[in-house]
């Protein structure tokens, strides 16, 4: 791979420039056979990315540390450059465009004759509104691989968003449409053009077109636009009709395949996230895993997506799966409380007494993990260790007064353990705060006090 | 200062407010040398009596404005935390200069400490007062009469909108809360009375912005209400980010609210027409509203900026109903057909093609948005050729005004900032987290593109700080456009404009005597020799939750030809005439005795 993004830097030309090109793309995007040799910490994105976050931070700090350490060691250029690619476009993804470009930047100086980090790096300064500095990235790109029609079109609305007139932007989106006719966005674009120049009725028959390739919202909405130029108000109001201005566009009309490898990874996975725990809701637990898996597939490094399928399968009785998936995300993340939780659960369904030490583990991570004390709690239960048991369950309903499943256990354990004092105590002081009154309810009935 | 009083032959031209207050005055003119010692319009007279080559001077503290807005923070992070406050600029004593009103959060703590009066507060300009029946002019210096006026503003302040409810030549406040709003009546003597149970307008939705109009030409003003959204009792609250760090919610957490509208039965009562009207039709999170007869039919519109929902475009029918025009006039959503964080909203005929193009202010990353008016309610999103999609790519904007800050002749563009969310931008930046960003002043080259000018605008733009309210107008009567605006949880900034008077201006007030007030939505046509002309909307709304001076004022550039002028009163009437000097306001009035027009309206 080094060696074909050498022989850019000594400028090919023509025929052989794209056979080139293309043949590098290829080897870039299989990474030529081989994963990266260099072991670098995965990302794990939370599951919104619209704001800052720590996590995300600590994350960044971490890939750089393990990235720099790669390079010291000597590690391939192509290799380091194609983590540092897959950075950007995780910050891509969290929408920190400035940063994103930064890592793209260093991509490209690694491997200059990659296009695809110099597309994302324009996609990124266009976004962050350096029209001027993404133009000359989409040119490049371009000059990389004239034929990526993509480019074309974000190089033709970067000249937009710096007020370039006709005709220099139709002669690009033309360009673009030559080169892929299905370009959606292109058409979108051009007609968009056509439309404002007065030219309405050819703008509709290229947005018709648009619209047979790709049903959109966003399409319907410059169709309604330029029926009305085109002086047919019905029809446009019916397509206006159709138009979600609050659908986002940015998922729309991309069909640049490499930022659809970035947005695949971001609508991949909130779409399969969603759909998975509306499945874990319905008890649709075959469903639930196969999103979650998919979520996880978007997100190799989502510990949200690894811990839905550890709790599809647990569900679906898949234990031995279940406790595998578990360790390894145990492993990995030892400093997780919501993972070690689940590695408990998974271990306690195989064996009991066996998620001893994981829910332990998640209890020290996190001392309000009422989740945690409660399987605690059953395990001591079941092994006899009663005051153990009972303490959990006394912490447990501490952290959470009047907890559903807390204050009735506690209240019962101590009836068991004959401390009846204690437990109407209990009782009455919970009944008045919890928001599930009904087995307290019963306790206090069975202990014979009266129920307010 | 240059205020003429001579009439015009055949044409009423007088200046109406020194009239309206000091009946006996002949004279207002002054080309007054003292007024650099100290006098309003003197460079260098700002606190600490610094000189500077900025373009505003903060003159906030040595004018008296000493007004702080609280936000209420107290680390909850609730969204009604930073969305307040605006601000008037209104002649609320008739003296012939602009007073201050500022809206205060006067629920949150630390609103009733004893450095902060409680409630909004009413700042009244001195720099024109009546001594021995004579008009003086002195400094500009402001003085806190809200007590002396008796107003007791004490609600969750959001904004306040100014029009004249029972046509007696004062202006009238309506101040919109996150509860129930409330109209204050000036009953012209220098203080004002609550009437808001009395005229029924005690709306009790979470209101922002409100614009008076008169919806049915009946001549009395109603009031249109935008707004924002609806939270339950108990369910204000934060939201997280994705690790589980408190965050301002989004609006789209809570329930959109409808809008309201109030018709004036001229009788001192209103009457809600919100569902018979149509408006009701419609919930969206509405923050800034804005009135003009787009489709010049004689009936007022509305253009309504909604927060992360499809924008408003209130067609007036002219029978009592309106119809959301917006997504079919391409004013909706932006050019990629989505839906905008929409705040503020400016209004003005910023390319000079004699209709008014609409500029909406959003959050950072949509950047702002121009819609170009092309005539017959058809609008095209042409942020990028104006080059403003770069320009207002990185702040969240709100309150935002035309005005042409340096009267070259092109009308200029200012906007406040302030996030509403404590995102940082860069995983590599260590900043503590702030919702603080700069304002920005963007001037027309004239050539269909803005630039920034912000940096040589002046602390009072370029400082961080999280800015809201904004209205603009000439506070020191110096014939260019000051600045005033709000800060959340910050104080109010009064910039006063040291650079317009260096070009030739004109400043018009139109009036109708009939109604005896300013007749919102007349248009001020100046037509020069060459034959082209420059059309500014008589108007106090718009921006973010704010209002601004009624007056039109024409920057000329070095031009010295005196244009002809042409009103076009709200029902189509035309008149024109010429006034006789430049760098002067003049007042057009109408009495309903005028000649009758080709029109033959009259």
């Amino acid at each position: 791979m080094a060696g074909i993004a050498n022989r850019f830097r000594t400028g090919p030309s023509g025929l052989r420039a794209v056979v080139l090109v293309v043949l590098g793309w290829a080897a870039i995007g299989s990474g030529c056979g081989k994963a990266p040799s260099v072991e670098l910490p995965q990302l794990d994105p939370p599951e919104r990315f619209d704001s800052m976050d720590e996590v995300v931070q600590e994350q960044y700090v971490e890939l750089r540390a393990a990235l720099d350490g790669a390079v010291a060691e000597g590690a391939a250029d192509a290799e380091i450059a194609d983590r540092l690619g897959q950075l950007g476009m995780w910050f891509q993804i969290y929408r920190f465009q400035g940063t994103a470009s930064v890592a793209y930047a260093e991509a490209v100086k690694l491997q200059p004759g990659n296009p695809k980090w110099i597309f994302l790096n324009g996609v990124a300064m266009s976004t962050l509104g350096e029209l001027e500095a993404a133009e000359q990235a989409f040119r490049r790109t371009l000059e990389l691989d004239p034929t990526y029609s993509a480019a074309e079109v974000r190089l033709a609305e970067t000249l937009i968003g710096q007020g370039v007139s006709d005709p220099l932007i139709r002669e690009h989106l033309e360009s673009a449409l030559e080169k892929d006719p299905s370009n959606v966005r292109a058409m979108v674009l051009l007609a968009d053009r056509k439309r404002r120049a007065g030219e309405a009725e050819e703008a509709v028959e290229l947005l018709d077109r648009a619209l047979k390739l790709q049903e959109s919202p966003q399409i319907h909405y410059h169709l309604g636009l330029a029926f009305r130029d085109a002086g047919a108000k019905e029809v446009a109001n019916a397509h206006l009709a159709k138009a979600d201005p609050e659908s986002n566009p940015e998922g729309f009309l991309m069909r640049d395949p490499f930022s659809m490898e970035v947005t695949r990874m971001d609508v991949g996975y909130t779409t399969a996230m969603k759909r998975a725990r509306q499945a874990m809701s319905n008890r649709n637990f075959v469903e639930a895993l196969n999103q979650y898996r998919r979520s996880s597939d978007s997100r190799p490094g989502s510990v949200e997506a690894r811990l839905g399928v550890v709790r599809a399968m647990l569900a679906l009785d898949r234990k031995q799966q279940a406790r595998i998936e578990a360790n390894r995300l145990a492993t990995s993340f030892p400093d997780r409380p919501k993972v070690q939780f689940i590695a408990g659960r998974a271990h306690e369904a195989l064996e009991p007494g066996s998620g001893e030490p994981y829910f332990l583990k998640a209890y020290e991570l996190d001392g309000n993990l009422v989740q945690a004390m409660l399987k605690l709690a059953d395990i001591y239960q079941d092994q006899g260790r009663l005051e153990e048991a009972l303490k959990f369950l006394a912490r447990a309903r501490e952290t959470r007064p009047g907890h559903v499943e807390a204050s009735p256990r506690y209240a019962r354990m101590l009836i068991q353990m004959g401390r009846i004092d204690e437990a109407k105590q209990v009782l009455s002081e919970d009944v008045a705060v919890t928001e599930s009154p009904g087995p307290l309810v019963v306790l206090m009935d069975e202990l014979g006090m009266e129920i307010q | 200062m240059r205020i003429h009083l001579k009439s015009i032959p055949g044409f009423q031209v007088v200046f109406l407010w020194a009239l309206m207050a000091c009946p006996l005055l002949v004279a207002c003119d002054s080309g007054n040398p003292d007024r650099a010692e100290g006098g309003a319009a003197s460079p260098g007279s700002g606190a600490g009596g610094q000189t500077s080559d900025f373009i505003f001077e903060d003159r906030s503290r040595d004018a008296g404005i000493d007004f702080v807005h609280q936000n209420g923070a107290t680390g909850e992070l609730l969204l009604s935390e930073v969305v307040g406050s605006g601000v008037a600029l209104v002649d609320v004593d008739q003296d012939g200069d602009l007073d201050v009103y500022l809206v205060q959060d006067t629920e949150v703590e630390g609103a009733a400490s004893p450095s902060t009066p409680i409630g909004d507060r009413l700042f009244r300009n001195d720099l024109l007062r009546l001594e021995d029946g004579k008009l003086v002019e002195g400094p500009l210096r402001f003085v806190d009469v809200t007590e002396a006026a008796g107003i007791t503003a004490r609600g969750a302040g959001m904004g306040v909108a100014v029009g004249d409810i029972d046509n007696d030549g004062c202006y009238d406040l309506y101040v919109l809360n996150r509860g129930p709003n409330q109209l204050w009546r000036n009953r012209c003597d220098g203080t004002f009375e609550d009437v808001t149970a009395r005229a029924g307008v005690g709306d009790e939705r979470w209101g922002v912005s409100a614009s008076f109009l008169d919806i049915d030409s009946d001549g009395y003003l109603d009031i249109y209400v935008a707004n924002y959204v609806n939270i339950p009792e108990g369910e204000n609250r934060a939201c997280s980010s994705p690790s589980g760090i408190p965050e301002y919610c989004s609006p789209q957490v809570f329930s959109p609210e409808v809008d309201t509208l109030l018709r004036n039965r001229g009788d001192g009562t209103f009457e809600d027409v919100s569902v018979s009207s149509g408006i009701r039709g419609a919930a969206q999170n509405g923050l800034g509203v804005v009135t003009r007869d787009f489709n010049r039919d004689g009936f007022p519109d509305l253009y309504v900026a909604n927060d992360m929902t499809p924008n408003f475009l209130w067609v007036n029918r002219g029978d009592g109903t309106f119809e959301d025009q917006a997504l079919l006039s391409g004013s909706a959503v932006n050019r990629s057909g989505r839906s905008e964080a929409s705040m503020g909203l400016a209004l003005a005929d910023v390319d000079w093609d004699g209709d008014d193009d609409i500029f909406v202010t959003h959050l950072s990353r949509e950047s702002h948005t121009m819609y170009r008016n092309r005539g017959n309610l058809s609008f095209e999103d042409d942020t990028p050729s104006f080059g403003l999609e770069s320009l207002t790519n990185e702040s969240t904007g709100f309150g935002t005004h035309f005005f042409d800050y340096d009267n070259d002749g092109w009308l200029d563009i200012i906007v406040c900032s302030g996030a509403v969310t404590s995102t940082r931008k860069r995983v590599s930046t260590t900043e503590e987290v702030t919702l603080r960003q700069p304002n920005q002043l963007f001037r027309n080259s004239g050539n269909g593109t803005f630039v920034d000018v912000s940096p040589q605008a002046g602390p009072g733009i370029t400082d961080l700080e999280v800015s809201r309210g904004l209205a603009v107008g000439d506070i020191d009567n110096d014939g260019d456009a000051d600045v005033i605006l709000t800060n959340n949880g910050g104080p109010a900034r009064l910039l006063i404009n040291r650079v317009g008077t260096e070009n030739r201006w004109l400043g018009i007030r139109v009036v109708d005597r009939r109604l005896r007030r300013d007749s919102l939505g007349a248009r001020v046509r100046l037509i020069f020799a060459d034959g082209s002309s420059k059309v500014q909307t008589v108007r106090v709304d718009g921006s973010y939750a704010s209002s601004s001076d009624p007056r039109v004022l024409f920057g000329l550039g070095s031009s010295t030809e005196i244009p002809e002028v042409e009103v076009i009163w709200p029902d189509g009437w035309t008149m024109q005439t010429q006034p006789e000097v430049l760098d002067s306001y003049w007042v057009v009035e109408r009495t309903g005795k005028e000649a009758p027009t080709a029109a033959g309206e009259e």
